[in-house]
């Protein structure tokens, strides 16, 4: 493969420096070890993706070959008042809901960062939620979401404010009911890492503030809080990222009903794919999503990079 | 105005750590007070209990006639400079310093933009005002954080071993400029140092502190001069103090002389030890009071064996010991107990300052002599120093 020479010869592509080694002799064997997983990465992850996007040009219900019909899915698409409906629920999972998360987040790590006795008692049972499987908190949610037999509304017929609210049964408080569970399952992470950062500001600050004349609220203000926006910002994007691709607890809980009331894009590409065969509609809605994502993940880290790599 | 009164102040960690033992102290308007010490000595608790940043188990502080315990620290007029210099990391120099102006007073943008300026030209740190700290030195990082203490114009300032992050040259010079700008804004300060130098240099006044005791307070030229007791001798001084073994042999007819590890004659001074309870003392010689003479035969002279001689330029430093055996051990080992900060070797070993070039290092011994007047005798067992005129009552001598 590659020799010396060779590598010389890629100055003429304008490779920059530090990637010639990667066509010298030595990197041979290295590529050989590295061929199995790139084989089995383009398998699983590649292919799929450029098949999909190929597949967004076309009509196709999975039996024969899918026709070419140009942008006709996007266009549908985007008239489609339905369409719009799943990304406002989208926006209201991955946004609202995750800045919900870090703000109880924020609280529990504030609280766990005082002495008191019990403290790592109550950081492992605030940890809980973090470690549970998806199914396991979809089921059980369900059942405490539950009309007749659950605990909510059973807490809410004891006080007497309500005959029972039908928390996962209408439109109204399906979304909100759903992104709790979800809240209450991610908030942990967010916890953790407030804690882990507050646990590395130096005491010295907090005293040194307390000198210069700040109460405890704007020590948090003015100390703790722009120690944490560095991390605050990468785990936000990260919690946005996964949320917007979850799919599990919506679709068990709700189905994304009723009607589209709870749906959400990965729920919503899948029942176009899987039960109304629409693959290459679906496929759109895919690439729609990854470009919204990327779109958001570049926006974000661009705004904030000064933040996040430069203190 | 400004004056700091500690009362009793006893302070305990956990229950039974004793920190601070019934400390009193009246620290006068304007003045420069160091509190100096070992690490453990409770220099520090004391100067965190004057800011609020610990409480007070027993006791009294007041500051300006007003008892603060109680007091949280933005209600105690102070501002305080920290060894880390804690300096905000994601606010500008101007912002840092302008951070306490903006919690603690009133004063308009304008006016707190003025005192900053005013502070940064006083610190030399003008053109500073927009960085970061994290684009900082050391040493600019030490002025923003003096300079955040001097906006606020307080009643008092708390530093809390603020040069010793920096190299020593720096740490020399912000000594002066330290001490120069207290000068200038006479207010009440109080320096927390392990460094006895820093100490006599900066100082008005001195207090010496061991296992949160109290050891002595004076003036540089007191405690150095007349130091307490055997532990403020040693610590005080650098080189420090010899210290040699003796027992005082009575005559008879109330005067007598010390043998053991040197003998020397005590003329006057025998009352003093005459009315002690013990016969056994240790002697502490500075360095600056032993000279080599050339009288080899001399009745006060003292003959040791050289270890090495130290040029230091204007003098040289002779170390040395009193027998063959220990002076052949500590040659050996004065390679590698060299004391890394200082640059000192500490060993348990003589010293004294001798003339440059006066003595061939290829010499095995020695004959040097002792003024008797510069000998400090302290009590072997409560290491209190005898020949002060009457031991001070109210200060505990140390027991170790």
């Amino acid at each position: 493969m590659a020799t010396k020479d060779k590598s010389d010869d890629m100055r003429s592509f304008d490779l920059p420096r530090e990637y010639y080694h990667w066509f010298s002799k030595e990197s041979v064997w290295g590529w050989l070890f590295l061929l199995p997983t790139l084989f089995a990465l383009g398998l699983v992850s590649v292919y799929p993706i450029f098949r999909g996007i190929y597949l967004g040009f076309t009509q196709y219900d999975g039996i024969g070959d899918p026709q070419w019909i140009g942008l006709e899915n996007y266009a549908r698409i985007l008239g489609w008042t339905e369409m719009w409906i799943v990304l406002r629920n989208t926006l209201v999972w991955a946004f609202a809901a995750v800045v919900i998360m870090a703000l109880v987040g924020l609280g529990f790590a504030t609280l766990l960062n005082r002495d008191f006795k019990g403290r790592s008692v109550a950081t492992t049972l605030l940890l809980l939620p973090w470690a549970v499987p998806f199914i396991a908190i979809a089921f059980n949610w369900r059942l405490m979401y539950s009309f007749e037999l659950g605990p909510l509304n059973g807490v809410l017929r004891m006080i007497g404010v309500s005959d029972g609210v039908p928390w996962l049964a209408s439109s109204r408080y399906a979304l909100f009911s759903v992104a709790l569970a979800w809240i209450w399952r991610n908030f942990p992470f967010f916890m953790l890492t407030f804690l882990a950062a507050m646990k590395g500001i130096p005491n010295d600050l907090y005293e040194a503030a307390r000198v210069d004349g700040s109460t405890k609220l704007d020590t948090f203000r003015h100390i703790t809080l722009p120690f944490l926006q560095p991390i605050a910002i990468v785990v936000t994007l990260l919690m946005s990222l996964w949320s917007l691709n979850h799919f599990t607890l919506i679709y068990v809980m709700t189905g994304g009903g009723p009607g589209t009331s709870s749906m959400v894009l990965p729920v919503y590409i899948y029942r176009r794919a899987f039960h109304l065969r629409e693959y290459g509609l679906a496929s759109a809605i895919a690439v729609v999503m990854l470009t919204i994502m990327l779109t958001y993940g570049l926006i974000y880290l661009r705004l904030y990079r000064e933040d996040v790599g430069g203190q | 105005m400004s004056q700091i009164d500690f009362e009793s102040v006893t302070k305990v960690y956990d229950g039974d750590v004793v920190a601070v033992d019934d400390f009193n102290l009246t620290i006068e308007s304007g003045e420069f007070l160091t509190l100096v010490g070992p690490s453990g000595s409770g220099k520090s608790t004391l100067l965190r209990m004057v800011a609020g940043l610990e409480d007070v188990t027993e006791g009294t502080i007041a500051i300006g006639g007003e008892t603060v315990n109680k007091l949280p620290p933005r209600n105690r007029d102070i501002a305080m400079v920290f060894q880390s210099y804690a300096l905000y990391p994601h606010l500008s120099v101007r912002e840092n310093m302008s951070f306490g102006l903006k919690r603690s007073t009133n004063l308009s943008n304008d006016e707190i933009s003025e005192r900053v300026e005013e502070a940064a030209s006083m610190m030399g740190i003008s053109d500073l005002l927009d960085d970061r700290p994290k684009q900082l030195s050391g040493g600019q990082r030490q002025r923003v954080a003096t300079g955040r203490a001097i906006v606020r114009k307080p009643a008092v300032f708390l530093f809390d071993e603020p040069l010793s992050n920096l190299d020593a040259k720096l740490r020399k010079h912000m000594r002066t400029e330290l001490k120069r700008i207290q000068q200038e804004l006479d207010t009440t300060s109080i320096y927390v140092t392990h460094d006895q130098e820093e100490a006599m240099t900066m100082s008005d006044r001195i207090a010496i502190l061991n296992y949160g005791e109290l050891q002595q307070v004076g003036t540089p030229r007191e405690v150095y001069d007349h130091p307490a007791n055997l532990f403020v001798a040693e610590f005080i001084g650098s080189p420090s103090m010899n210290i040699f073994d003796v027992r005082y042999e009575s005559t008879g007819d109330g005067t007598g002389r010390l043998t053991g590890d040197i003998d020397l004659e005590i003329g006057d001074r025998a009352p003093m030890l005459e009315a002690r309870e013990t016969d056994r003392f240790k002697i502490g010689i500075r360095p600056e009071n032993i000279h080599v003479t050339r009288d080899e035969t001399s009745a006060q002279g003292v003959e040791v064996f050289i270890d090495l001689i130290e040029p230091l330029g204007r003098d040289d430093l002779l170390y040395f010991s009193l027998d063959r055996e220990s002076s052949e051990q500590i040659v050996s080992e004065l390679d590698v107990e060299e004391d890394a900060e200082s640059g000192d070797i500490e060993l348990d070993d003589h010293k004294a300052f001798i003339e440059a070039d006066s003595v061939d290092p290829t010499r095995e011994r020695i004959v040097l002599t002792i003024n008797t007047q510069d000998v400090h005798i302290f009590d072997a067992e409560t290491g209190e120093n005898v020949m002060l005129e009457e031991p001070k009552q109210e200060q505990p001598a140390s027991t170790t």
